[in-house]
This record gives C-alpha cells, structure tokens and sequence, in this order.
C-alpha cells in the first residue's frame, strides 16, 4: 500500500509539474523577452532566457507609450487597460444582476408565457456572441451606440448561462423558505435581497469570475464597434502592436503588454479563489 | 404579552380544488365547517393526504380558497395577503433563513414591520428567555440540533404576537424523546399566551395530549370534531373508531338477527339490545375485553410485549381482532383458544354501508 500511494504521489506530482511547466514557460519566455531589446529578440536566431537589461524601458514604453528607437509609435497600454477593466467590470456585473434578476422571475413567479420565456433563454445558450454578431451590430450602429461604453458592454450582458445556473440554484431552495418570508410579510424584492442574494454569494462568486474573463477576453466584439483610440480595450491593443507587412515589430513591448493583460484577470482569480471553488463545488444541505 | 386578545376562527363551507374544471381536478378540502373559539388548541388530526395541512394552508394564506369563507373574529381572511392576516406558522421543516442568525430569523418579521430596533430586541429577548434558546442566538441554524431549531421556529412565531398560531407537523422531525418534550413545551406556551392554535398532525398521540377539541379529516372532508375523550370514547364513523385509539378498534362485519349477531355464520350472544337487525358493523376496543366463559371464542395468532401490556392478535369467528392484557393476568400464547366477555356500554354500532355512528 505504501509502495502504491508513493508511486501514485510521484506521479501525480510529475502530471502537476509537467501541467505547471507547459503553462509557466511560455510566461516565463514572455517575461525574458520584455526585458530584452527588439534588436537582441530580432537578430537572434533563438531566444536568450537570460533576462536583458532592457526591462524598465520597455515596460514603460507599454504602460504610457511613446517612440521607440525605431521610431514606432506605441500606444499606451494603461488607457486600455482601463477600458477593459471598466467593461470587464460592467459586462460581469450587468450579467449576474441580470440573470439573477430573471432567473428570480422565472422561479418564483406564474406569468403568462413563462415557459416560453425559459425556452428562449435557454435555445440562446445555443447561439454565441459570433453568430448574431452582424445583427447586433446594426442594432448597436442605429441606436448610434458605437464608440460608447454601452455599445460596448450592453450587447454582451444577457447571459443564458448564468440565468440558467442561477435557476437551478433556486430550484433547490426548499419552497417553505419562500413561504416562511411570506408569512413574515417580506415582499418579493425584500425575499430576493434578503434571502435570495445572501443565499446565492458563492455562486455569484463563482460567476463572477467566469464572466469578469470572458469580458476581458472580448475582441472580435470591441473591434466591431469601436473606432476611436480611447475606446480600445488591451486585447485589441496587443493585436494592433503586431503589425503587418514590413514595419518591425517591437516584440518586448508586445510582451510586456501581454504580461500587463494578465495582471487584472490574475488578481480577480486568485483574490476570489476561495469563493470561486466553494461556489462551483458547494451544494448546501 | 401586549393585548392578549385572542380571536374565534370560522371556517364555512370551505373547498379547495386544484385545476378546478380540468379533468384532472383533484378536490382536495370538501365543505369543512368548523368553529374554533377565542383561545382554544385545536388539533386536525388524519393520515397523510387527507388534506389537512392544505386546510391549514388555505388558513395561512399560501393557497388561495377555491369555495367557503375563512373568517377570524370579525375579518374575512380570503382575499388577504399571508402577511396581512397577523397568522403566524411553523413548519414541519422550520423553514429557518440558513444565512440568518437565530436572533435574526426571528427578528426578520419585526423588523418588515418596521418595529424600533429597541422593541424587536425586547421581544427576541423574551421569547428566547421563554424557549431557553437566550445562549444560542447568535448561531445560524447549521448549528444548531434538531430540537433547537424546532424552538427557533417556534420563537419565530412567537416574537410576532399573531392572532393565530398554526403548526404544521412541528415535531415530525423530532427523535421520540424530544417529541415528548416539545409536545409539553407547546402545551405550556399555549397555556401562557392563550392564543387561538390549529395543530396539524398525523399522530394521534400528539393529538389526544394537546389538543382541546380534535378536528378528524378524512379524504378531505371532516369525520368529526370533538374533545379528545368524545373522539375516543364515542367515534362517529368507523374511519375514526380505527384510527384513534392504539390498538385501533376491532371492526366486525357481521349480521343482526334478534338477540344474535352473525359472525361467520355462527351466532353470538348480544348483552344488550341491538339497535337495528340486518347488516351491521360492530366496533370492540381491545381494552374493553376480558376474558370470560361465552360463546365469543377467540384464537390467539400473534403476541406483542409492551412492558406493561401485551396485545393479542388473532381472529375472532374468522375477523382479524385483537384484544389488549394487563402482563399480570395469564399469559396467551399463540393457539391458545379463549372465552371473550366485555359490557354491553363497550359494544359500537355503525351502519354497514355508510360507516356512520348507530347507537347513541
């Protein structure tokens, strides 16, 4: 038996180690390359691992921007930063209030249609933002929403996912709870704020997280519909750093800005960590 | 407590059918009438499904009467809100707000109400001093027993001073020694703040230690109301006669000829006059019988020890039957054959057919 948990402890270690190595080098190169100079990354034929002493330079050049010794304008990555976590931020938000708010009416409400309304709520989880991205778009373009923060963030809030979870969740809340608040005299709202919310935290946690990514991660929508510079979130800044045809690129600046892109999506994970995990494992009595 | 008013509830001619008109109508509460007074403890007792806790639903508020009228003291409770009807519920399961502390889930009410915090504190204050639960209220429900949580629930209720109390199987999910406990508690509770109470139960026991005046359902509809003693002593349909009492009352189907009753073709002795001839049912409790040196020949198939009892299974000229002892008299055992005699007050009639009470 010791000799099988031994052998088995050593090779769960060596898929860890392995799974660590496979996502930690290319950080790990990411990072070598934003200390170097575009010359030394260029002129190379392989990569040095050995941090460069160009580290300081280059990542303030991506943070504020400005011209490199190539004379390539770089734009600032912190604005876009600032854009994508302000979005990030509202399409997070926006989807678990939302959800939590229609998955309360599709729960604990008879309406006329309420199946209907749960069956379309359900067939868009089949339908990504991809597929009806151009009608969305002309929507968002007539409403002259482009360039704004709510054609920006609005269009990807509705979330078929989260309701849908957020159902399930109520589903199993015994029903003399709701009756229990009733009798108590709490209205609707007052059972949703009071009982419902405090009951869901983990899972919002969990959402959250979920979500507060994918907003980050949005580019094929932000390049749909924004044109001006000031509306660019990170990702679609990191594209724009690697230009095409013959100008160079400055590949320690893209690092660097790619490093800067994890930072926001890192903290939120690992600062909720606790919560996420017991949101997406905890099924309470 | 503040203005210890306490109201009469009324129940009229009160039906309650779910998918009323539809094919699958399921008429769940049919024409109960009773009267509850100002003050009393009444207990609805039945088995499972005979709609008595729908009953005590449509008293809530949580289900909506579908015929009848549901009136306490002056006010028509109909149409009112839940909320608005100052009726106050614990449930079989408590239904306690798990994120809430104990002093929380009972303050959450008063504090809808828009109570001072000052009052809300006072009140939780007294009724935890009153459930000795004045350790536990900053515990939320996970942790707390079993029994403490039954106490929360009812603390609950308390705090709100309703016009009503209504419990439905409070203490189902309690372990039989707490059971006793509780049912003491409640009955003490009762007698300090004498408000009106509706009891729901599916254990006779509880029913006949609690209780005022036993409301028994059946299929939806009343059996009969009574004091415990008249539910027990004198059961209005045959349906009663074998639900209360434990053992329940042997039933006997036989025949009514002059002087005889007709028991699988074998004609018995009656000590007293029959009130009607033909077909009839009649009802012996298993307490009411001795043995004794008649032609009422009984033959012992099981025995169950009760410490202070037994209880003889057998058959009675070809009736299932059994019969209650004392453990001091002599021992039956099984295939033993004896002699029954009982007095002529312990013999029920009911009709054959309709399962109604004949004699007075």
């Amino acid at each position: 038996m010791v000799e099988r948990t031994g052998l088995r402890h050593a090779l769960a270690h060596f898929v860890l180690i392995t799974g660590v190595c496979v996502i930690g080098f290319p950080l790990l190169v990411a990072f070598v390359a934003s200390t170097q100079s575009a010359e030394d990354i260029a002129g190379r034929a392989s990569l040095s691992l050995l941090p460069g002493e160009h580290g300081l330079e280059t990542w303030r050049t991506a943070l504020f921007g400005g011209q490199t010794r190539f004379g390539s304008n770089i734009a600032p990555v912190l604005p876009m930063m600032w854009t994508s976590l302000i979005s990030a931020l509202a399409i997070a938000i926006g989807k678990i209030v939302i959800s939590l708010l229609s998955a309360f009416a599709l729960v604990y409400f008879r309406f006329p249609g309420r199946a209907l309304c749960f069956w379309l709520i359900f067939v868009t989880l089949m339908l990504p933002v991809e597929v009806r991205i151009l009608p969305t778009y002309s929507i968002v373009s007539n409403l002259a929403l482009l360039d704004t923060w709510t054609g920006l963030t609005v269009p990807l809030m509705a979330s078929a996912t989260a309701t849908f979870l957020f159902r399930q969740f109520f589903m199993t809340i015994p029903p003399e709870l709701v009756e229990a608040a009733r009798m108590d005299g709490a209205s609707p709202m007052r059972f949703f704020f009071d009982v419902l919310v405090p009951l869901s935290k983990t899972s919002i946690a969990a959402l959250f997280v979920i979500q507060f990514i994918y907003g980050w991660n949005q580019y094929l929508w932000p390049l749909l519909v924004t044109t001006s510079e000031s509306m660019y979130p990170i990702v679609m800044g990191i594209r724009r750093m690697i230009g095409g045809g013959d100008a160079a690129n400055e590949w320690n600046v893209v690092m660097a800005a790619a490093l800067l892109a994890m930072i926001p999506p890192a903290i939120v994970v690992l600062g909720m960590q606790r919560w996420f995990v017991k949101g997406l494992v905890e099924r309470e009595k | 407590m503040i203005g210890s008013i306490s109201d009469p509830l009324a129940l009229n001619a009160v039906n309650k059918r779910y998918n009323a008109g539809s094919r699958n109508e399921v008429h769940a509460v049919k024409d109960v009438t009773a009267s509850i007074d100002a003050g009393e403890f009444v207990v609805i007792l039945g088995p499972s499904g005979c709609g008595k806790s729908t009953l005590l639903r449509l008293v809530a508020g949580l289900e909506t009467v579908t015929e009848g009228e549901i009136r306490l003291g002056h006010t028509v409770l109909n149409e009112l809100e839940p909320a608005r009807r100052d009726i106050a519920m614990v449930f079989q399961n408590y239904a306690l707000y798990p994120h809430m502390s104990a002093f929380d889930n009972m303050a959450y009410s008063l504090r809808i109400a828009g109570l001072p915090r000052a009052e809300i504190a006072a009140r939780v204050q007294k009724a935890a001093a009153a459930l000795a639960l004045s350790e536990l209220l900053e515990r939320r429900p996970g942790q707390l027993s079993g029994g403490q949580r039954q106490r929360v629930a009812m603390g609950r209720a308390i705090v709100r001073e309703p016009r009503l109390f209504l419990f439905d199987e409070p203490l189902s999910n309690l372990d039989a020694k707490l059971r006793v406990q509780a049912r003491l508690e409640i009955r003490r509770l009762h007698g300090q703040l004498g408000r009106t109470s509706l009891f729901v139960t599916h254990d006779q026991v509880e029913a006949m230690t609690l209780a005022d005046r036993i409301i028994v359902m059946n299929e939806g509809r009343i059996e009969q109301i009574g004091t415990p003693d008249a539910v027990y002593a004198r059961p209005a349909t045959t349906f009663v006669a074998g639900f209360i009492g434990a053992p329940p009352m042997n039933l006997m189907n036989g025949r009514v000829e002059g002087e005889h009753l007709f028991l699988d073709g074998v004609a018995l002795p009656l000590p007293m006059r029959p009130p009607r001839q033909g077909p009839i049912m009649m009802g012996l409790r298993a307490e009411a019988v001795r043995a004794g040196d008649t032609q009422w020949l009984f033959e012992a198939e099981l025995v169950e020890h009760l410490g202070s009892q037994q209880h003889v299974h057998g058959r009675l000229h070809g009736q299932a039957f059994v019969i209650s002892r004392s453990n001091d008299g002599p021992l039956v055992r099984p295939g033993d054959r004896l002699g029954l005699s009982f007095d002529p007050q312990a013999i029920h009639w009911f009709d054959a057919a309709s399962g109604s009470r004949l004699s007075g």
